[in-house]
């Protein structure tokens, strides 16, 4: 792995976010994103699950047959899904009661199937690795910032709207352009400077 | 289909089983060291029972001082975890069994047991007063459509013998959230099942030791 596809491997979180710029794992991101508890304990269960199978997944990629790839993966991330359940309820049993029946939902987050069919099932453990840390971080932070200002809108205007999911669909609407503006000024402003430091040279 | 193919078809298969048979070993393995849910008579099931069988003295009092205590298989002569597994078949366990030795209602026992719902475990507290039933309330659920269900679900259960199932199912009809109730049912009957063994130990004089017995046997009186 040369340096600048670790590079484009390890900010894979922030270029192409799995919420903001990939729309994936969208049921639990609009639904457990009502308050920042939730939404952190949530993204970092999800990021636990996305890292240990793309770990594993790349390391078995060459032992399963491509015919089987798809139901071999499901039943790797199922049993990491179950694994995080059994700890969440046996040492967190209030968190237990808030995102419970979301944690099995974890098993078909598109985040976690896609970066395994797309990355993980195609590189070696390492970059798999990058990626799935990075991608877990991308992920964590925009639940996050998704559940904080769902938050602190309840508490500025009061529960009722932005708690709910109709509430979550618009901030995380309002959310996403933003990232997505900001992000693209920057894309830009970076390639002008790299065009003139070129043409400087 | 020529012999090829269907190696690599049996490959497929074989990898697939030992991926998920491994999977199986390592969470079974992982399940040994994870800790059981063990009921503890804590401020919010004192709070709990107080409000289905009342004592006449306030929740902190009433766990500090001795009007509920949580009972032992010892206690009443009886072995729990051989019961659960005779009944396996009812899909719910009883959890753990507390008395009120004193107070308002001495004499009643209240059963926690449990069942699974949609969602998870739902553990439910049913006290027992008289060969009825005192009142039930739930300890403990993370069900997504509990809102769903009646709001007077736990009220119907006041004053039903004691021994007998309950049929909530066919009580209440469609709610929305049918399996979440058959969960309490299936909990409520364990439970029932229970109170009818505990009950007839004390009936036939079996337990004399435990304070709660003697309460009991006098409400029969």
């Amino acid at each position: 792995m040369n340096k600048s596809e670790f590079k484009k491997t390890a900010l894979g979180g922030l270029t192409n976010n799995p919420v903001f710029v990939l729309v994936l794992g969208m049921c639990p991101t609009i639904a457990k994103s009502d308050n920042i508890i939730n939404a952190v304990s949530l993204g970092l269960c999800t990021a636990f699950v996305l890292i240990c199978s793309n770990v594993i997944i790349s390391a078995l990629r060459k032992f399963i047959p491509d015919k089987v790839h798809l139901p071999a993966y499901i039943v790797i991330i199922a049993s990491l899904v179950t694994f995080v359940q059994m700890v969440v309820s046996s040492f967190l049993p209030t968190l237990n009661d808030s995102i419970g029946a979301f944690i099995s939902l974890i098993t078909v987050n598109c985040i976690i199937l896609g970066r395994a069919e797309a990355f993980a099932g195609k590189n070696k453990v390492l970059p798999s690795l990058i990626d799935g840390v990075s991608m877990g971080l991308g992920f964590i932070a925009a639940i996050t910032l998704l559940g904080a200002t769902r938050e602190l809108l309840t508490v500025m205007f009061g529960s009722g709207f932005f708690d709910k999911t109709m509430g979550g669909f618009i901030v995380l609407g309002l959310v996403m352009a933003v990232f997505n503006a900001v992000f693209s000024l920057i894309k830009t402003s970076a390639a002008k400077r790299a065009a003139l430091i070129e043409r400087g040279a | 289909m020529n012999g090829k193919s269907l190696n690599n078809a049996f490959k497929a298969v074989a990898v697939l089983v030992l991926i998920t048979a491994v999977c199986v070993a390592v969470l079974t393995v992982c399940n040994m060291f994870f800790p059981k849910y063990t009921p503890v008579l804590d401020a919010q099931t004192a709070k709990l029972i107080n409000g289905i069988c009342p004592t006449g003295v306030e929740d902190g009092k009433a766990k500090s001082d001795g009007y509920i205590v949580l009972l032992n298989d010892s206690d009443y002569g009886a072995d729990m975890s051989a019961f659960n597994k005779s009944n396996k078949a009812r899909k719910a366990e009883v959890l753990a069994v507390y008395g009120e030795p004193k107070g308002e209602m001495a004499g009643a026992y209240i059963i926690e047991s449990k069942s699974a719902g949609r969602d998870g475990d739902v553990v439910v507290l049913i006290a027992y007063y008289g060969k009825r039933i005192a009142g039930a309330t739930v300890k403990k659920q993370g069900e997504s459509y509990w809102s769903k269900l009646p709001p007077d679900v736990f009220e119907v259960l006041s004053g039903k013998d004691a021994f007998s199932d309950v049929d909530l199912q066919g009580e209440f009809g469609k709610t929305g959230a049918t399996l979440s109730l058959s969960a309490i049912e299936r909990a409520v009957n364990i439970a029932n099942k229970y109170a009818k063994q505990y009950d007839m130990k004390i009936s036939t004089g079996m337990i004399e030791s435990y304070p709660t017995a003697a309460a009991q046997a006098e409400v029969y009186a």
